[in-house]
C-alpha cells in the first residue's frame, strides 16, 4: 500500500492528514501553532504518522498547504489552500459547486467544477473582518469560550447590530454594548451577523449556487453557518472536521501528483 | 547585463542629481501619464517621471486624505523627504482626481518649484478636443521656457522627436521580444528596464537599451506555459514584480498606463492639435481618458485570446479610475471564459503573502482549466 500526507500549516493551526492510495484517510492531527510554524506542522504530521501506525519512510510524497506552506520544507511540493480545500471537499461532497473557506485569518470562496477544480475564487483582503480571528477577539471581550459565543448567540432575543467590520474598533463597540446593558447573547449573535455579511460579500463574487460547502475551522461555529445558511437561502454541507479539509486535499494532491 | 537598470531604479534620486550636474540641465518632474515628454527635451531640460516609491508613509498623511491612491501618496512622501530637491518644476496631467489634488499640494508646500498643469479634456468633440490640447502645450511650452530659460525651436524639437521616437522604438521591440519570448527575461527584469527610463537622460538611456534589446532579441525561443496579461496603472511597487517570477507566472504582455498604452501610439510626432491628439488618445483604451470610441472590455478579451493568456488586474489601492473598471471587465472576461483575477495593492507594502497566495491560487486554477 502507498501513503501520502497532506500537512496544512494554517495562521492559527496546523493540521495533518495521512491517505492510502485508495483516498481513506487513515488518521489526521490538529494542533495550535506556536512560535514555530514548521515546528507545528513537523509536529501534526510526526503526530498522524503515530496514529495511522506508520513512519516516514512509508510516506510517497507530502503536499503542503497553508499561509505558511511554504515554511514546511518537508514537503514534496506547496499548493494553495484554494486548490487543497476545493479537492478535499470534492471527495467528501461530490457535487459541491460553491465552497466557502473560514480560517483563522482569511475567508476564501470558490466555484468548483467536477473533481474539485476550481473555476473561480475570491479571497478576503489582508485584515482579519470576517475571519476566525475575529471572533476570536470578540470571544475574549465577552469572557467567552468559541463554543460559548456560538451557544450564546443562537440564544439571542433581541436584534442588534455592530457597526464596524474592523477587529479593533469592534472589540471597543462590544465592550460598549455590554456597558449599554446588552444581553451577551444578543451582542453575540450581533457579532455574527457581522461576520456573516462579510462572508457572504464575497462568495457573491464567485456566484453562489445551490449545492454549498464549508470548511475551515469556523464552520464548526454553528451559529454562523445558520446565520449563512438563512442569509443565502441553501442549506450548507458541512464536514464532520471541517478544520482538516485542506489538510485532506493537500494529501489527495500528493497522490494524484505521484 | 541588467544591473545598470536595477542600479538606476534603486538610486533614482542620486542618479538625477549626478546627471543634472554634468549636463547642466534643468530637470523637469513629470507625473505621468500623457505629457509629451518631447517638449521637455526640446526645450535642453530633462524630464524625471514619478510614479510612486515603496517607502513607508508617515509625512504625507498630514497633507493628504488617507483615501488617497497610494501612488500620490508616496509620490508626496518623497518630495517631502527632500528626494525631488533636484526638481526645477513639476508637471501635472489632470488624468485622475488624486492627480490634481496632489498638483494642488504641490504647489501649497513648495511654492519656490513652478507647477504646471496639463489638461486632459473630457469632452465627446474631436475637434473641440484637439484645440483644447493645442492651447494646453502652446501654454505649458512658454512655462517652460520661463523656467529653463531656453526658447523652443522647431530645429530643438526635431531634434527630440528624432530621439524620443528612437527610444518609443527601442522599448516597442522590446515589448515585441517579451510577447515572442517570454522566457528572454524575467517580470522584474523587463520591468526595471522599462522603469529605468524615468530616471535617466533620454539620449543616456537609448544608448543602454540598444545593446540589451538587441542581446535579448537574438535569444533562443522557448514556449511557456501559465502565461498572464496584466492589466492596470503601473506595476508598482516595483518588488511585487518578482512574485510572479517566484510563483512561475509569466507576464507576456500588459495592459498598463505605463507600458503598452503609452509606448503602443508611438512617440509625439508634432506639436500641432493632430499630433498631440494621437499623443493622448490615440493609444489602447485607458481607465483615466474619456474616449466612448474605445472598448478596454473587447481589447482586453483579444489581447487575452491572442497571448493565450489569463488576465491580472494589478489594481493600486484607492485608485479609482481602476476601480471604477475592474467589476465590468471582470464579468466580461469571466463570460468569454478567459481566467482573470485582481488584486488591491498598496505601494508602500511591505509585505505581498495574500498577494502570492492569490497569484499562485491563480497559477493553479488556468492550470487546471486549460
Ligand atoms: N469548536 C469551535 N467552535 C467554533 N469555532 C472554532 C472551533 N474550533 C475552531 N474554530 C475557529 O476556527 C478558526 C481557526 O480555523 P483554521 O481553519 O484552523 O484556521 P487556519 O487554517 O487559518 O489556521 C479559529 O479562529 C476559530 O474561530
Ligand atoms: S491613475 Fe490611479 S494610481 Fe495613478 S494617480 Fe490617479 S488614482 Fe492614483
Amino acid at each position: 500500500m502507498k501513503y501520502f500526507a497532506g500537512i496544512d500549516v494554517g495562521s492559527l493551526t496546523a493540521k495533518a492528514v495521512v491517505v492510502d492510495e485508495n483516498n481513506r484517510i487513515l488518521g489526521y492531527h490538529v494542533m495550535p501553532i506556536g512560535q514555530d510554524s514548521f515546528a507545528a506542522g513537523m509536529s501534526a504530521y510526526q503526530q498522524v504518522l503515530n496514529k495511522a501506525g506508520l513512519k516516514r519512510e512509508d510516506v510517497l510524497s507530502i503536499v503542503s498547504t497553508g499561509y505558511s506552506r511554504k515554511r514546511f520544507t518537508e514537503a514534496t511540493m506547496q499548493k494553495t489552500e484554494i486548490s487543497c480545500h476545493a479537492k478535499g471537499v470534492s471527495v467528501i461532497f461530490p457535487g459541491v459547486t460553491t465552497l466557502i473557506d473560514v480560517g483563522g485569518q482569511d475567508s476564501k470562496a470558490m466555484k468548483l467544477g467536477k473533481n474539485g477544480k476550481v473555476l473561480d475564487f475570491a479571497m478576503n483582503d489582508k485584515c482579519a473582518a470576517g475571519t476566525g480571528r475575529f471572533v476570536e477577539v470578540m470571544a475574549h471581550a465577552l469572557n467567552l469560550s468559541l463554543d460559548g459565543l456560538s451557544d450564546a448567540a443562537l440564544s439571542f432575543k433581541n436584534e442588534l447590530s455592530l457597526s464596524s467590520t474592523c477587529t479593533v474598533f469592534g472589540e471597543s463597540e462590544v465592550v460598549s454594548l455590554l456597558s449599554q446593558g446588552h444581553t451577551v447573547a444578543d451582542i453575540a449573535w450581533a457579532i455574527i451577523k457581522s461576520i456573516a455579511d462579510r462572508i457572504v460579500a464575497l462568495a457573491k463574487r464567485v456566484g453562489i449556487g445551490q449545492d454549498v460547502a464549508m470548511s475551515g475551522g469556523m464552520a464548526k461555529n454553528r451559529a454562523l453557518v445558520a446565520r449563512l445558511e438563512d442569509r443565502i437561502g441553501f442549506d450548507i454541507l458541512v464536514p464532520d472536521e471541517p478544520q482538516i479539509i485542506g489538510a485532506l486535499g493537500a494529501a489527495l494532491i500528493a497522490k494524484e501528483e505521484k | 547585463m541588467f544591473e545598470e537598470f536595477f542600479k538606476a531604479n534603486r538610486e533614482s534620486a542620486n542618479l538625477a542629481r549626478k546627471w543634472k550636474k554634468k549636463t547642466g540641465r534643468k530637470i523637469i518632474g513629470v507625473m505621468p501619464e500623457y505629457f509629451p515628454s518631447e517638449v521637455i527635451t526640446a526645450l535642453g531640460a530633462y524630464p524625471v517621471h514619478f510614479r510612486g516609491t515603496q517607502m513607508p508613509l508617515s509625512r504625507s498623511d498630514t497633507y493628504m486624505q488617507s483615501f488617497s491612491c497610494t501612488t500620490t501618496r508616496t509620490i508626496l512622501e518623497q518630495a517631502l523627504n527632500g528626494e525631488m530637491d533636484y526638481v526645477d518644476a513639476f508637471v501635472f496631467t489632470t488624468m485622475c482626481d488624486n492627480q490634481q489634488n496632489l498638483a494642488e499640494v504641490f504647489k501649497n508646500l513648495f511654492p519656490d518649484k513652478p507647477v504646471i498643469i496639463f489638461l486632459i479634456p473630457f469632452i465627446s468633440s474631436v475637434t473641440l478636443r484637439q484645440e483644447h490640447l493645442k492651447e494646453q502645450i502652446d501654454r505649458s511650452i512658454s512655462e517652460l521656457e520661463r523656467v529653463t530659460g531656453n526658447k523652443f525651436t522647431k530645429d530643438g524639437l526635431k531634434k527630440a522627436l528624432m530621439l524620443h521616437e528612437r527610444l518609443n522604438t527601442l522599448i516597442n521591440n522590446l515589448y515585441d521580444i517579451r510577447r515572442r519570448n517570454p522566457g528572454a527575461l524575467s517580470a522584474y527584469e523587463f520591468y526595471s528596464i522599462v522603469k529605468a527610463g524615468s530616471f535617466l537622460p533620454p539620449e543616456e538611456y537609448t544608448g543602454m537599451l540598444g545593446p540589451v534589446v538587441k542581446t535579448l532579441g537574438s535569444m533562443d525561443v522557448k514556449d511557456v506555459a501559465d502565461r498572464v496579461i496584466i492589466s492596470g496603472i503601473t506595476p508598482e511597487p516595483l518588488e511585487l514584480t518578482k512574485a510572479f517570477d517566484e510563483i512561475g507566472l509569466h507576464i507576456v504582455d500588459d495592459d498598463l498606463t505605463s507600458g503598452t498604452r503609452r509606448f503602443s501610439k508611438g512617440a509625439l510626432k508634432g506639436t500641432d492639435a493632430k499630433s498631440l491628439d494621437n499623443f493622448v488618445f490615440g493609444g489602447s483604451p485607458c481607465s483615466t481618458l474619456f474616449d466612448p470610441s474605445k472598448d478596454r472590455r473587447s481589447y482586453l478579451l483579444d489581447k487575452a485570446r491572442s497571448n493565450r493568456a489569463g488576465v491580472i488586474m494589478w489594481q493600486i489601492k484607492f485608485c479609482e479610475p481602476e476601480a471604477f473598471e475592474r467589476p465590468d471587465i471582470t464579468s466580461y472576461l469571466k463570460e468569454n471564459n478567459i481566467p482573470v483575477t485582481s488584486f488591491e495593492v498598496e505601494l508602500q507594502m511591505a509585505s505581498f503573502e495574500g498577494i502570492k497566495t492569490r497569484l499562485q491560487a491563480f497559477k493553479e486554477l488556468m492550470e487546471v482549466q486549460i
